[in-house]
């Protein structure tokens, strides 16, 4: 199973809807993920996957595509000899305020 | 005491007693004491919180205090009000107490007591009769009320992290508008509970770990540490410190109470400049008088953020100028009793020219570009009026303004 059909699982459980419905939205927006909903999301695949996920990368996430290749640099910084594949330094971006996808506090 | 025509008195608010047993201090010269240090008072938590840092109050008398009939957080409620009368010279003046309001901020009431509660049900055992009066959430203000014989006003105020801003704030209120000539106001907080502890970690907003720090406006700001604590002033007409010839601490000068009105958790810097800008305009100074900002600051990700936008956006360019002290860095979160913890920093400012540090400053973020004291505090500043913000989930903001008053 690929770290996308996680995320569809899991999102489609925690919005009580089909992965179906899932799959056909184009953006966390149209899904309305709200910051909470998100926040059970990440700690659900977390749990899942065995992954720590920084919340900094989070920040500015709009869709489950990028969630996923998120999750999946987060998997690869976890194994030994991991090198990074590109100079995003999405982990190193300021917050920002404005974004109403991960703000919490 | 202020040489000031008599015209100019009325209406006007003025502290003249503070009490607090908060993490690291249980006294003024205590809390001086600490935030020169720059050591912050938070450590790692003891039992079942063992996993967890947080601020304790570390106070034989509040540590040996019967909790059989009130919660700790009425302990430490009634341990702060009696040493911020005894200040104001009203400890046992049953007369003048007669008539004072009691104006409490705290966000849950008693957490611990009704955690307690829950445990003994699911275990079977049964509950005891003061389950009920050590949980209610006005339990401190009625226990004030009744140890000082407070017959005026006696009222709670819940609006999570900015409860005893406002309870403060509308204390200056009561004052102004002649309902009530002296009030006790303050805040309490007893929340160290497990459930609490997970509650904050679902959310993704406490730091974690045993080393964990409270790091608010930097770059590895992580979350915050839960604290428990209480802090109480007195508040009076100025005309009524003049009568009673009693030293003045500082002004309360301003309010603003505003709601975000947009979500439940996400701080709003709209929402919080609107605040800030209210209790400017109710103080009836400019952005230039103020030269100090006791911060919200609980070292989130996005509320961090949120209030520096704020700042920039009511003080433009002066944001740049105006020190800003965070806190929780030192004592970590008291939640309820929060607003109350930070107006110590602006008092001091305006009273003693000491502009508290934020400790546990590491690396700067580039969005976070204002002046937060970082680790050092700094001394003989002339600081004539501060700005203190709390800002509550919910979306509920409070901004109060204390100014210094110039003795003759």
């Amino acid at each position: 199973m690929s770290t996308l059909d996680t995320l569809v699982e899991l999102v489609a459980k925690e919005l009580n809807k089909t992965p179906e419905e899932v799959r056909r939205a184009t953006s966390l927006a149209e899904l309305d993920v709200d910051s909470l909903d998100m926040i059970e999301v990440i700690m659900a695949t977390e749990d899942r996957l065995k992954v720590n996920i920084s919340d900094r990368a989070l920040v500015g996430l709009t869709s489950l595509e990028d969630l996923a290749k998120i999750i999946d640099e987060a998997i690869a910084k976890q194994t030994e000899g991991y090198k990074p594949i590109s100079d995003d330094a999405s982990e190193g971006k300021a917050p920002d305020p404005e974004d109403p996808s991960h703000a919490l506090g | 005491m202020p040489s000031v025509e008599m015209s100019d008195t009325l209406n006007r608010v003025v502290i003249t007693g503070i009490g607090l047993r908060i993490p690291g201090a249980s006294s003024i010269a205590d809390l001086v004491n600490l935030y020169r240090s720059g050591k912050r008072a938070t450590r790692q938590l003891e039992g079942a919180l063992a996993v967890f840092c947080g601020g304790v109050v570390d106070d034989d008398g509040i540590n040996n205090s019967d909790t059989s009939k009130m919660d700790r957080s009425v302990v430490l409620a009634l341990a702060a009000v009696k040493d911020a009368l005894s200040q104001a010279g009203l400890l046992g003046d049953t007369e003048r107490l007669r008539e004072a309001g009691v104006y409490v901020g705290c966000g849950g009431g008693g957490m611990a007591s009704i955690e307690q509660s829950i445990v003994d049900v699911y275990a079977d055992r049964p509950l005891k009769g003061t389950a009920l009066v050590k949980s209610m959430a006005n339990a401190a203000a009625a226990h004030i009320s009744i140890a000082h014989r407070c017959e005026g006003p006696s009222f709670t105020y819940a609006m999570a992290c900015s409860s005893s801003a406002h309870a403060i704030g509308e204390a200056m209120l009561a004052i102004r508008s002649g309902r009530c000539e002296r009030v006790i106001a303050g805040g309490t907080e007893a929340a160290l509970t497990l459930s609490l502890h997970r509650s904050w970690t679902a959310l993704r907003l406490l730091a974690t770990g045993p080393d964990a720090a409270c790091r608010p406006f930097t770059y590895e700001r992580n979350g915050l540490l839960l604290a428990e604590g209480s802090v109480f002033y007195v508040l009076e007409s100025l005309l009524s410190a003049q009568a009673r010839k009693v030293p003045v601490i500082c002004e309360i000068k301003g309010y603003g109470a505003k709601s975000d009105a947009t979500h439940i958790t996400a701080p709003n810097k709209d929402g919080q400049a609107r605040t800030i800008a209210a209790a400017l305009h109710d103080s009836g100074m400019n952005v230039q008088d103020i030269g100090h900002v006791s911060a919200h600051g609980t070292a989130t990700l996005t509320g961090d953020p949120s209030e520096t936008n704020a700042l920039k956006a009511v003080f433009g360019d002066h944001a740049y100028k105006l020190a800003i002290s965070a806190t929780k860095s030192f004592h970590g979160h008291l939640l309820g009793g929060a607003g109350a913890v930070s107006l110590l920093a602006s008092i001091l400012a305006v009273t003693e020219g000491l502009l508290v540090p934020t400790v546990n400053f590491g690396t700067s973020d580039p969005e976070l570009d204002l002046d937060y004291i970082p680790n050092a505090a700094r001394e003989g500043k002339a600081v004539s009026a501060s700005l203190c913000n709390a800002f509550g989930f919910g979306g509920s903001n409070a901004s109060l303004i204390v100014a210094r008053i110039n003795h003759p």
